[in-house]
């Protein structure tokens, strides 16, 4: 397909975003993994744990306004298995492209101020219904060997979306790595937004920079295999 | 598609100098079509590449219909203005290196006319594409007849070319390696993979090239690799070891697994005469060893969990064991499964151990010496299946049903000297004691597991019926010297025939509601029936002819009991509060008959036997929890049936048919707080356990030392208890550590009808050094253990005896390749015990590995354990008013080389957990 016609595909698409735009609320999210497609685990010793439950299915929330979001693992939920995933919290302030990373490491909260992640994405003109939105596919080139796909919707007109992932003109509703190792679909919106909780969740007295963070890992965990092994897995996060 | 315009800018721009290098800046109006021409605000424009697709940017209209887009890069890009009440509307942007500054005309958006329907865009997978250098093709968008082999499916493909003698061709050039899913497939020939693998286990046809060298010069050549499907993959991996040394010593072992799809068989055996009797737990996780790991239930029908060590250190053991376990899904989409694990363990232990006994009265203390020699042979057969149906998304049933035979033979044979306060030999003793006992028992578990829509709903129910036969066979004899005053000798000879039947039923069941956002409202019913028959018949024998049944030492006996509770429940969990109480009422009761002359007895209690669970948990990962936890057992059967035991004739048990159900309560406290990033932990735990009418013993010494003894039931015994573990960093991978267990207890028994309270406390502070990297690590550690009495029955039970334990560990990775060198020492000392038993030892292991291969699965290691010969066993039991110090003979130096090789379908590493 030309580049002529994608782009005519891409504004027929966009055609569709005819509704009122929400620019603060809540969008839920429900991620599922695919243990078995996630190298970390591809060793004998979690092989019969991911036989009995190969896919954890979790719930997230997204909480934004026109300045900030905040995505959160949503309270009591327990998987089998669910220890094999993260949960990584963000909170991002949309203007100044500040985020705080609230990392459950080991069950120790961590606070790391960074900025919001820059990712190059690609527009294509493929588009489909999430929810009640219509939304656009775009595709990130990770690495070499990591591609993710986002759904975006221009009608919640917020840059927002799950996992610190964002950078698109409209929240991201859908987002998937290509293996399909990890999913992340939104399943419902509502118009609550309490900056409340959320300044209570990033409220901390101890926040390292993502530098700071790192060398710190690193003195702890480079000088053996299996922190070697965390290490690689913590720093996919950022 | 009208509607869309190449619009290219030529027109309306003004130049402003002086702006930033390699990048533009524009900016323009959005307005609707209609006559007034309003602006239109938040109207998403959006920047991106042509040539690529790339977002450059985007942003959204101001009240005045206003935007402007900053350091765009100097290239051609799409323009694309969104508005929810508009069409859409694009136009072509060439950056110009002399334009940097854009000014565009206004843009006027038409007003919707109408309504799109939506466009249903189906996904495909491309047939054909490049990943990298490699070309691939996805089988199964190429269609092949009913049974195809990869030949088949090879000659459909685009590109490629097979020969008549089974020669493959790929985009010209000769295909010269076959791998399937990157390994080759049993040898050079190409066709073996092509004409015997189905096309259909076939995902990905991957084509690319491998540089080689050959005769010193590099040359490329085509490979072909074909990725299997998930369930086309199989594989196996295994492990094989032997070890060999003077003196006989001896192990090995074998393992072997098997997996396809969702099948995986596994075979396992061992063979030793060393300490290493058992599976570790890594193999017996890795190899799904199910028998490894049992639940047992024990004399009363309570269950507990049961794990089979790796290592015997009581005596010196030879050990075979085997099993198999076979598991497979079944059933739609293969959700439901079966496991089925067998194995045969025979077992042979040999120890001989030395008992100093002290005997503590109120009137005066007196002493006994034995040695005991103990052979124990055992063969245990273990068949467990299990089966769990998926029967919905929602639902799920088990049944696990489980047989367990065991024949254990054991001789013993113990001298014994009884001694006065004036170390003065008064009797001598012999003790002979040769028991057969054969044990079936089957056990029925079963659980049934629905989920709801609702989320957090749950119901479930779970149960087993157990069944056990146990037949017991003992030959006594037991020869009494008494020296005091004249030397004349008692004998007694006997055998025993028991027979013992127990039946229990257990059902539980319950249902939890969610209610609120954090909670979950539930109840909890559990009902335990069960029966026991025991028929003990004990004959006196002389010069080897039975001369009749000794009623003293026979009866027959039956006991029913029962227990049902009922609990609500309230749950309660959010991210750093949880709790949730069972307020349980418990009703429990007894039946028992003594069938030799009829008497029965039967007692029913109601008891309130709570639990709550409190835990707070802060976000640097400091957490505290609180437990409370009531509970009410029955007696054991041993405890109640009328029987006088006289298996050890110096140790005579009777039972007492009128005990009570005790009733405990217990409060737990745990501490503990865990850096992943500063590896600093701590843990402080406490637990408070108070029982009333807490089964106690009643003792009556006689005046040849002999004890006999029934249970009774007593008030005020308590038990507190203290754990503590510290980890401190010091600088990278050192570590400092403290860890510290204290226990002290009170218990209330009776000696020749006079109340003994006896405190017994015992406490192990340990300090220690670590250091770990990949190629080095070794620690230090110190521990000071020390046992505290003391008793109201004599002034001589204040006793305090200590040990000391220095260990030190060592493992280095050479920096000769495939060379590891571990080392261990542990030096024992003990003081203030009974004279021979202030033992001092020191234990030292070595070895030396050399692996072999880039995946290092095969090595070889050269093993010394106890090189300076100085290993035993050494303990103190406290019981009641009978204090006795304890070494055992175990294996002590030997040496083993050892050959082990680890091995996959893969030829890679094989890891150990």
């Amino acid at each position: 397909m030309t580049t002529k016609y994608k782009l005519v595909g891409l504004a027929f698409f966009l055609s569709l975003f005819c509704v009122a735009q929400q620019t603060y609320g809540t969008i839920y999210f429900e991620r599922k993994t695919n243990l078995k497609k996630l190298k970390q685990w591809d060793l004998p010793m979690y092989k019969d744990y991911i036989e009995e439950s190969p896919t954890v299915t979790e719930n997230f929330l997204l909480q934004f306004n026109d300045t900030c979001s905040f995505y959160d693992y949503e309270e009591n939920q327990s998987q089998i298995n669910g220890w094999m995933t993260t949960k990584t919290s963000y909170y991002n302030s949309i203007n100044s492209q500040a985020r705080i990373v609230k990392f459950d490491f080991w069950g120790e909260e961590i606070f790391i101020q960074d900025t919001t992640k820059s990712i190059e994405w690609k527009i294509t003109n493929n588009k489909r219904t999430i929810m009640e939105y219509e939304c656009v596919k775009a595709i990130w080139q990770k690495n070499d060997s990591t591609r993710l796909y986002a759904w975006f919707t221009p009608m919640l007109p917020v840059s927002i979306g799950p996992d610190g992932i964002s950078g698109l003109p409209g929240a991201i509703l859908g987002l998937a790595r290509e293996d399909g190792s990890i999913v992340y679909f939104a399943k419902r919106y509502t118009n609550e937004f309490d900056i409340k909780s959320i300044r209570k969740n990033i409220k901390t007295n101890k926040r390292i920079s993502k530098s700071t963070f790192f060398k710190k890992l690193d003195e702890k965990l480079s000088n053996d295999e299996q922190g070697r092994f965390f290490l690689v897995d913590i720093k996919r996060w950022f | 598609m009208n509607k869309y315009r190449y619009l290219l800018l030529f027109f309306s721009i003004v130049w402003v100098s002086n702006i930033e290098a390699q990048t533009i800046s524009l900016k323009g109006v959005v307005k609707d079509s209609s006559q007034q021409k309003s602006p239109l605000s938040k109207t998403l424009v959006i920047a991106t590449r042509v040539r690529d697709s790339i977002l450059l940017s985007f942003t959204r209209t101001n009240l005045q219909g206003e935007y402007a887009l900053q350091n765009l890069p100097i290239d051609t890009f799409q323009l694309t203005f969104y508005h929810a009440s508009s069409d859409p509307h694009s136009l072509i942007v060439i950056g110009d290196v002399e334009h940097r500054q854009l000014l565009l005309n206004p843009i006027y958006l038409n007003a919707r006319t109408k309504q799109l329907s939506t466009v249903n865009v189906n996904a495909y997978k491309v047939p054909i594409y490049y990943k990298g250098d490699t070309l691939v093709y996805v089988a199964d968008s190429f269609k092949v007849k009913q049974n195809a082999v990869v030949e088949d499916l090879l000659k459909k493909l685009p590109g490629i070319n097979v020969k008549s003698n089974g020669k493959i061709t790929a985009q010209g050039k000769e295909v010269s390696r076959i791998y399937v899913d990157g390994d080759e497939f049993f040898g050079s020939d190409l066709t073996i993979a092509t004409k015997n693998l189905s096309s259909s286990a076939v995902e990905n046809v991957q084509v690319y090239e491998q540089q080689v060298v050959s005769s010193g010069s590099e040359t490329t050549e085509q490979v072909m690799n074909l990725t299997l499907k998930d369930n086309a993959k199989k594989g196996y991996f295994g492990k094989v070891e032997a070890a060999i040394g003077p003196n006989k010593f001896y192990e090995a072992e074998a393992l072997y697994s098997k997996f396809r799809e969702k099948e995986k068989v596994a075979f396992y055996s061992l063979s030793s005469n060393t300490p290493r009797s058992g599976f570790d737990w890594s193999e017996s996780d890795k190899f799904s060893m199910g028998n490894q790991n049992t639940t047992v239930v024990d004399d009363n029908g309570d269950e507990s969990f049961s794990y089979e060590e790796s290592r015997s250190l009581n005596g010196i053991p030879q050990t075979h064991k085997g099993g198999v376990h076979y598991q497979n899904n079944f059933g739609k989409n293969k959700k439901s499964k079966y496991v089925i694990d067998y194995t045969l363990t025979n077992k042979e232990m040999i120890s001989k151990s030395e008992n100093r006994n002290q005997y503590l009265l109120d009137d005066t203390t007196y002493f006994s010496s034995e040695t005991t020699t103990n052979r124990t042979l055992s063969t245990q057969h273990i068949l467990k299946a299990s089966i769990q149906f998926q029967i919905d998304s929602l639902t799920k049933l088990s049944y696990t049903p489980s047989i367990t035979k065991k024949d254990e033979t054991i001789g013993l044979k113990q001298l014994l000297g009884f001694e006065s306060s004036q170390f003065e030999l008064v009797r001598s003793n012999a003790i002979s004691n040769s028991t057969q006992t054969n044990q079936l028992s089957y056990t029925h578990d079963f659980s049934l597991t629905k989920e709801y829509k609702t989320k957090k709903r749950i119901s479930s129910i779970r149960g087993y019926v157990f069944f056990d036969t146990q037949k017991n066979e003992i030959e006594l004899e037991n020869e009494n010297r008494f020296l005091l005053n004249s030397s004349n000798t008692v004998s007694q000879q006997q055998e025993k025939n028991n027979q013992r039947q127990l039946n229990y039923n257990f059902i539980e069941a319950s249902h939890y509601e969610p209610f609120m956002k954090r909670m979950k409202l539930g109840v909890r019913y559990q009902f335990k029936q069960g029966t026991t028959s025991t028929d003990n018949q004990t004959n006196d024998i002389k010069d080897g002819i039975i001369i009749g049944k000794n009623l003293e030492f026979s009866n027959k006996f039956k006991t029913s009991n029962f227990f049902q509770s009922i609990s609500p429940a309230i749950i309660f969990n959010s991210k750093s509060f949880d709790f949730s109480i069972y307020p349980m009422v418990k009703m429990i009761g007894n039946t028992t008959n003594n069938l030799d002359n009829s008497v029965s007895s039967a007692q029913n209690t109601t008891q309130f036997v709570p639990f709550l669970s409190c835990n707070y948990k802060h976000p640097s990962n400091f957490n505290v929890n609180f437990r409370f936890t009531a509970d009410s057992k029955l007696p054991s059967i041993q405890q109640i049936r009328p029987l006088v035991d006289n298996t050890n004739p110096n140790i005579v048990l009777q039972g007492n048919p009128f005990l009570k159900p005790n009733n405990e309560q217990k409060i737990d406290l745990h501490i503990y707080k865990y850096s992943m990033i500063s590896q600093f932990y701590f843990y402080i735990g406490g637990s408070f356990n108070i029982k009333q009418n807490d089964f106690a013993t009643f003792t009556v010494f006689d005046k040849l030392g002999r004890t006999f003894s029934k249970t009774i039931n007593t008030n005020g015994n308590y038990t507190v208890s203290q754990n503590l573990d510290f980890n401190i960093p010091i600088y990278k991978n050192h570590s400092f550590l403290i860890s510290n267990y204290f226990n002290y207890s009170h218990s209330t028994n009776f000696i020749d009808s006079q109340k003994v309270e006896t405190n017994f406390v015992t406490s192990s502070p340990t300090v220690g050094y670590s250091f770990y990297t990949d190629s080095l690590s070794y620690g230090i550690n110190y521990g000071y253990n020390f046992i505290g009495t003391k008793s109201t029955i004599s002034s001589n039970s204040d006793q305090f005896v200590y040990s000391e334990v220095i260990t030190a560990t060592a493992k280095w990775r050479l920096p000769l390749k495939g060379f590891t060198i571990e080392a261990s020492l542990s030096n024992t000392r003990n003081s203030k015990r009974e004279d021979g038993y202030n033992l001092n030892f020191l234990i030292a292991n070595l070895s030396l590995q050399k692996s072999f291969f880039s995946t290092e699965n095969l090595a070889v290691k050269f093993e010394v354990f106890d090189l300076f010969n100085q290993n035993i066993a050494t303990n103190r039991i406290v019981n009641q008013n009978i204090i006795t110090d304890n070494k055992t003979s175990i294996i002590s130096r030997y040496f083993l080389l050892r050959l082990t090789y680890k091995f996959n379908h893969t030829k890679t590493k094989e890891n150990d957990y």
